[in-house]
């Protein structure tokens, strides 16, 4: 496989994979519990996750990593197994991989809010990213993705501490935002060109925006993003918005749907283009085919 | 579901972590021995006075959009509007602490015992957030037991006089809600007795619909706040 | 150490009986009223309101030694009248009509005490007239005005109507606060400063004073 850095800059488009959460709810986990327990327990539920999102197209096979710093392990009383957790993902991931996709360490919030809003100090929060780096990175992962954050000093850490662990290993950094009436924002009041400067600032190799939106404002944002920046885009959208249908939750927005607009980000310039919260295997296997029939 | 919440004082009882972040003192290594002397004291008088109750009344959607509308003095986009739009299920609440505390305070002032005023006074706000936030937890076991299954599901409160939900829209909400029945009156400037209270509406519904951007005009007045450290703690969670 | 730092000190440390024992001692040992009250007690709470802003010492502390520095103000009051020294000014305060909220009002009412202004506090609820009829009554310098809810905000435009309506807009200024409370509400309305928390607004206080 081509080095995931040059795919970046010069295509072609990079089809991500899509929701872990709901894989992992329909396969036994407890509502509640952390996803990362799955890890140690049960890695064949990951193991049969990345195969399903790579025999539905996926370059990009994220790890079970997201909730993977010490901090946020720490919350439920975790942190001692941060290193195992982190490496255990990769390699159920990189075992599906083979070749075929890129394995990519993903990395969440840590659940705190830095100082002066929280009582987290910027040295804490750095060197519980720095753990979790250098598991991912030991464990092999050919990129990192720094996401679904909403504080821009936090990701900047993070993404920090993924260079320091190895600046070779290319960095995608996304934020999550929300429409309001002045624009987008997210919830700690980022908006997308400060987002856009200060991820690049920090040494990310791409940066986007994940989660908390369907397609139709992923497209705006993709919109808002290139304005604002000349490096690779990522986008990865929720299916649309939460419904409670007979008791579960559902996503309203069809494989269809996504892809059909996803389309738009093509001529944006999007580099990766991905599913986050409801997405399946059915959203990943249409974004793979819509892409595939662009570059006919 | 309509009922009276009954707390005990050891429910009520803050965090002493809390009690000092709301007095504006960081976590430090260790605290000076009349500092404790007043977080002891405060506590002593505040078991003794405390009288904590609280009353939930569950409504269906249509009816709350017509609460919230209160006198119509909302801002015209506000996101106490938008997330009740997506609830699954809304139910009006109010809790108080009673009003000995209020008394102990008046009392403490009128003999210049500020340090111990304030010590009490901090511990009562933090107590009577707490006492919402048990609120929270009670509907959101409610709910739960009568079979509500969304895995990614949340209840959060939401009060009038923040996120666009006009103070006045407290008349609406104790008409509805006639929370007179725990001793809770409103004055006509709409502010609550006794004060050391809590009132709103409880969301439950799938976590999503309670994100929102704090930048809003209304926000940059807004001196809690609250909503970054809810949000956070919601959202750094679970992608799913 | 000179008696007069001793009594600063024990301003600082909040030590009440300790205040009032070394300000007696003063005033016995023939010291000026005015020195032992700017040189002992302001300028011990003045350190404090130093140390407070550093974050080197937090409320409650602020409140002990403003508490300490009562019992010396209570020693020397009746040398202060009989001398004819004048405060640093009468400030009235209060929480408006239709707010109980007294906190936030009564800390600015200490911090005020504590600086050296003589304060009138008219409690909570408080009619615009009576605001007004006791600034004019006692030749107060400011009003400062706290409000908790937007409903009793515009109670505050009131008081600043009635002032100009009796002609006393330069002779007596207004301060509005409370978490409701903006600078550009402040404006609007036309008072003359806007105080963001309490000790901002002992501040804004001293600078309102100074400008007469």
């Amino acid at each position: 496989m081509r080095p995931l850095r040059e795919r970046l800059a010069a295509g072609p488009v990079l089809v991500g994979d899509g929701a872990m959460g709901t894989m992992l709810f329909e396969r036994g986990l407890p509502p509640g519990e952390p996803p990362e327990t799955v890890t140690l327990s049960r890695p064949e539920v990951l193991e049969e996750i990345a195969r399903l999102y790579r025999d539905a197209g996926a370059d990009l096979l994220e790890t079970n990593t997201f909730g993977g710093s010490p901090l946020k392990l720490e919350l439920h009383g975790l942190a001692s197994s941060c290193e195992a957790m982190n490496r255990e993902a990769v390699l159920a991931v990189r075992r599906m991989a083979a070749g075929r996709a890129y394995v990519v360490g993903s990395v969440g919030p840590s659940g705190r809010l830095l100082e002066p809003y929280g009582d987290t100090k910027p040295a804490a929060m750095a060197d519980s990213f720095r753990r979790q780096m250098e598991a991912l990175v030991a464990a092999g992962v050919d990129a990192v993705c720094v996401e679904t954050m909403t504080d821009l000093a936090e990701a900047q850490l993070a993404v920090r501490a993924a260079k320091a662990a190895a600046p070779d290993v290319p960095v995608l950094a996304t934020m999550t935002f929300d429409p309001t009436p002045r624009g987008y924002f997210t919830i700690m009041g980022v908006s997308v060109a400060q987002a856009a400067d200060g991820l690049a600032e920090a040494g990310a190799d791409a940066i986007g925006s994940n989660c908390g939106n369907g397609i139709e404002h992923m497209v705006a944002l993709a919109r808002e993003f290139r304005a604002a920046s000349r490096l690779p885009l990522v986008i990865q959208a929720n299916a649309g918005l939460p419904k409670s249908v007979a008791g579960r939750t559902v996503y309203d927005e069809s494989p269809e749907f996504l892809a059909g607009k996803a389309r738009e980000l093509l001529a944006i310039g999007v580099s990766v283009i991905g599913g986050c919260c409801g997405t399946t295997p059915e959203h990943i296997r249409a974004l793979r085919a819509m892409v595939d029939d662009a570059r006919r | 579901m309509n009922e009276i919440l009954t707390f005990t004082t050891a429910d009520v009882s803050p965090a002493r972590e809390a009690v000092l972040a709301q007095l504006g003192i960081p976590p430090l290594a260790a605290l000076p021995p009349r500092t404790e002397g007043l977080l002891d004291a405060a506590a002593k008088l505040f078991a003794e006075h405390v009288a904590p109750t609280g009353v939930m009344s569950e409504l269906p959607p249509e009816v709350f959009a017509q609460v919230v509308r209160g006198e119509g003095r909302n801002a015209p986009e506000s996101p106490v509007g938008i997330i009740a739009a997506r609830a699954e299920h809304l139910a009006l609440f109010a809790v108080t602490l009673g009003q000995g505390i209020g008394d102990a305070l008046s009392r403490l002032f009128a003999a210049e015992d500020f340090a111990l005023a304030y010590t009490l006074d901090a511990m009562a706000s933090v107590a009577a957030d707490g006492a919402a936030e048990i609120a929270e937890r009670r509907f959101e076991a409610a709910l739960r037991a009568r079979g509500w299954a969304a895995p990614d599901g949340a209840v959060l409160r939401y009060s009038p006089g923040y996120c666009g939900w006009d103070v006045t829209g407290q008349r609406r909400l104790f008409a509805a809600l006639q929370p007179d029945r725990i001793g809770l009156t409103l004055t006509d400037s709409c502010l609550m007795q006794p004060l050391k209270s809590v009132s709103g509406v409880l969301i439950a519904g799938p976590k999503a619909i309670h994100r929102f951007s704090p930048t809003y005009d209304f926000c940059d007045r807004c001196e809690a706040r609250t909503c970054r450290s809810r949000l956070v703690a919601l959202f750094t969670s679970l992608r799913a | 150490m000179p008696v007069i730092f001793e009594l600063a000190e024990a301003v600082i440390q909040g030590e009440p009986a300790r205040v009032g024992e070394l300000t007696r001692q003063q005033i016995a040992a023939g010291v000026a009223p005015k020195t032992i009250l700017d040189d002992g007690l302001i300028a011990g709470m003045t350190l404090v309101g130093d140390r407070f802003r550093v974050h080197e010492i937090f409320l409650p502390d602020v409140l002990l030694a403003a508490k300490a520095m009562y019992a010396g103000m209570d020693e020397l009051r009746p040398l202060l009248v009989r001398d004819g020294i004048p405060s640093l000014g009468k400030v009235v305060i209060g929480s408006v009509k239709g707010d109980l909220h007294d906190i936030g009002k009564n800390l600015v009412g200490i911090l005020l005490k504590g600086a050296g202004f003589d304060v009138i506090d008219l409690g909570h609820d408080v009619a615009p007239e009576r605001m007004v009829q006791t600034a004019e009554e006692q030749g107060a310098a400011v009003i400062g005005m706290s409000a908790l809810l937007t409903t009793t905000m515009p109670v505050m435009g009131e008081v600043v109507k009635q002032l100009k309506a009796k002609g006393l807009a330069g002779k007596v200024r207004t301060v509005v606060g409370g978490a409701p409370v903006t600078a550009a509400f402040a404006r609007e309305i036309g008072a003359d400063a806007y105080g963001f928390d309490a000790g901002n607004a002992v501040d804004v206080v001293k600078g309102l004073v100074g400008r007469r």
